[in-house]
């Protein structure tokens, strides 16, 4: 395809840093036992240590209005604490085919935020899945977890490094 | 919208030795290249009850005025083909003209301001712009080596219309002697891309006696938008 425009350069990223968070308060999304998707897991780097200054945000294809965020519909955004430990409280979507959230993290140490997506195992027929090579698949699904709701650790370097996207 | 490949050495190197905690953050593997209509297609939507009064103005939190030189920054938020990136989020946060943050683990041995918390948020407008005034931030050390210090600087969260343009960044005064320094800054290899960080002065955006004006443009990916919200 050609280019027929030249483009302006972007903005380029830098790191969240490790002092978000009262900024970033306004629109932390209270844990609600009563939404149909519960996700929680863990974030480490590559030795396995937990990644506890970092920022999650979970967006639901096909929200509109309805979600306890103030003003961003779809939009949970949370925190990971000690351990690295975080949770996700999600409506359930009904669009076919999109993974349960798509997820974006940011953290100190971490230069540029990175896109990913989580899906449930009702959802892994989905298009987006069906590209990431299938050897990597299960970095991005969650799995049942003991006493309900469902597990999804993140890893953000090493063999076991979950998929990140970018976005075409 | 259309997200072309970012040319290499834009986006800071995800694993750059000397910001050390890179090291075992940084994901190894280069990011899978997907189509995700959902992503670069679905509007944003902004409900008017985000905002709140005095959320544009970080120097009106308090009982009285902070400490440090008040200034005010504006720019235009647009996306590669120079088009407004209308109605969208911005949140920008910082630390005091002391240089500490308002944050319980920020140990800085700097005084924290009873009337500075150093966050905001606002929208762009119909032109992209936005405008924001606070306090000019002081620099700090951190401890990633010997006489680490950080260039001045306010950090950036925009989201603009569609997922994919998502951006967290930090913007940067002119001249600062830090820069060669600071390996945050000079952990984007492209000098072009560094440069594009740092604000500009501003006569223009100066307000009278009050306060000077700086000058931050914005670019976030994309290209050929639809026209969003209205």
């Amino acid at each position: 395809m050609s280019q027929p425009t030249p483009s302006l350069p972007i903005t380029t990223s830098q790191t969240i840093g490790p002092f978000p968070h009262e900024g970033w308060r306004w629109a932390f999304d209270a844990h609600d036992d009563t939404r149909a998707v519960q996700i929680r897991g863990r974030i480490v780097d590559g030795a396995g240590a937990p990644v506890d200054d970092a920022l999650i945000e979970a967006w639901v294809p096909g929200a509109t209005s309805g979600t306890v965020l103030p003003g961003l519909p779809g939009l949970f955004r949370t925190h990971a604490v000690e351990g690295g430990a975080f949770r996700l409280c999600l409506p359930k979507h009904g669009v076919a085919g999109e993974p349960a959230a798509y997820v974006t993290l940011f953290a100190r140490g971490l230069t540029k935020h990175q896109f990913t997506a989580v899906f449930l195992a009702d959802q892994t027929d989905a298009p987006l899945l069906a590209q990431v090579p299938a050897e990597r698949r299960a970095t991005l699904v969650a799995k049942p977890g003991e006493g309900g709701g469902h597990v999804w650790d993140v890893v953000l370097q090493g063999p076991s490094e979950t998929v990140f996207f970018d976005y075409s | 919208m259309r997200f072309d490949a970012i040319p290499q050495g834009t986006w800071p190197d995800l694993i750059y030795p000397e910001y050390k905690s890179t090291a075992k953050r940084g994901p190894q593997q280069a990011p899978l290249r997907v189509k995700a209509p959902v992503a670069v297609e679905q509007p944003l939507g902004y409900l008017a009850s985000l905002l709140s009064e005095g959320d544009s103005d970080l120097t009106t939190r308090g009982q009285s005025a902070p400490l440090g030189e008040k200034i005010v920054v504006t720019g235009r938020v647009t996306d590669e083909d120079g088009k407004p990136v209308r109605n969208s989020l911005v949140e920008v946060w910082q630390c005091n003209a002391a240089g500490r943050y308002f944050h319980k683990r920020d140990q800085h041995n700097a005084p924290l301001d009873p009337n500075f918390f150093g966050f905001g948020k606002f929208l762009t407008d119909h032109e992209g712009r936005y405008r924001f005034v606070t306090i000019k931030p002081g620099p700090y050390p951190w401890a990633n080596h010997s006489k680490a210090w950080r260039p001045a600087h306010i950090h950036f969260s925009l989201f603009g219309n569609v997922l994919a343009q998502r951006l967290v960044t930090q913007m940067y005064f002119p001249a600062d002697p830090l820069f060669p320094y600071d390996p945050i800054f000079n952990s984007v290899t492209d000098a072009a891309a560094r440069d594009r960080l740092i604000s500009r002065f501003s006569i223009d955006e100066t307000v009278g006696d009050e306060m000077l004006g700086y000058v931050f443009d914005i670019v976030l990916r994309g290209r050929d938008a639809t026209p969003f919200g209205l």
